[in-house]
């Protein structure tokens, strides 16, 4: 029996890869999440990473879980200041896209048992990494439910 | 006796132990001769996601800092150019937990080990 959290962390990386985005993406699932400067220099990384889960009684017969997914956007933003906070906009623009795409409700997960109902973007970046790091970092949390 | 030591190991380091590398501020630049200190990771983090950043020291005499004719001590934001081989890659000069850019390797202030995080490609 596999891990329904982990089905639908593979489920939305497989979406985002699948994905038309303005700015091409790899992502995966991390089990450590984190990046070497170094890897972000080659153009965006995305991890996803299962964040919390709960589970209430809903019916007699029924639970309600919700599932939260943490998608991390990363990419370096090398170069002088301009080309730095070009990339900075359309990074911000990418995380956007993201949302509006889960928030679709079009969308469905897992065959069409868990439907996404928040998105928050917590931070937008980090101005203290862009700063330290030239690293854009960015964190997409999806709420996600299933009741069965 | 012991800045005679001092002096006699920095004048050893700077002859075998360096490479050389530029260092930049604004349109300024010089080749000085540096060691490459420690390299350690100093870790970056959002919410449970963290980003890894080479940090690296570079020893360098501080009397080999001159900018358009005018000595120099290090400050934020200054750069340097370092190719290791495998391509030029720019350091930012920056302040340690001690809030300190800089700081001397002896008490006789010859030489200096520079903090610096890693930029990206030249």
């Amino acid at each position: 029996m596999s891990s329904r959290t982990l089905d639908l962390v593979d489920e939305i990386v497989t979406l985002i890869n699948a994905g038309a985005w303005t700015t091409a993406v790899i992502a995966e699932r991390k089990y450590i999440p984190g990046f070497q400067v170094s890897e972000l220099e080659s153009g965006v990384k995305v991890a996803v990473v299962p964040k919390a889960r709960s589970i209430e009684r809903d019916s007699r017969i029924t639970n309600q879980t919700e599932y939260q997914i943490d998608i991390g956007v990363f990419r370096h933003g090398a170069g002088n200041e301009a080309a730095r906070d070009a990339i900075v906009d359309s990074m911000v623009e990418l995380v956007e896209e993201l949302e509006a795409y889960f928030m679709n409700r079009e969308v469905t997960l897992v065959a069409d048992e868990l439907m996404v109902i928040a998105a928050e973007t917590a931070p937008v970046y980090d101005p203290d990494m862009l700063k330290d790091s030239g690293v854009f970092g960015s964190v997409l949390t999806l709420t996600i439910m299933e009741v069965r | 006796m012991l800045k005679w030591g001092a002096s006699f190991l920095s004048q050893k380091r700077h002859e075998s132990m360096t490479e050389t590398v530029i260092y930049r501020r604004g349109n300024d630049s010089v080749s000085v001769k540096a060691t490459i200190g420690r390299t350690n990771s100093e870790d970056q983090a959002i919410s449970e996601f963290i980003v890894d950043n080479d940090r690296i020291d570079f020893i360098v005499r501080a009397s080999d800092l001159v900018l358009a004719t005018v000595q120099i001590t290090a400050q934020d934001g200054d750069e340097i150019e370092y190719d290791n081989g495998s391509g030029a890659i720019i350091y930012t000069v920056r302040r340690d937990e001690a809030d300190q850019v800089s700081r001397t390797v002896d008490e006789f202030g010859g030489d200096l080990r520079i903090h610096t995080n890693r930029r990206g490609p030249a």
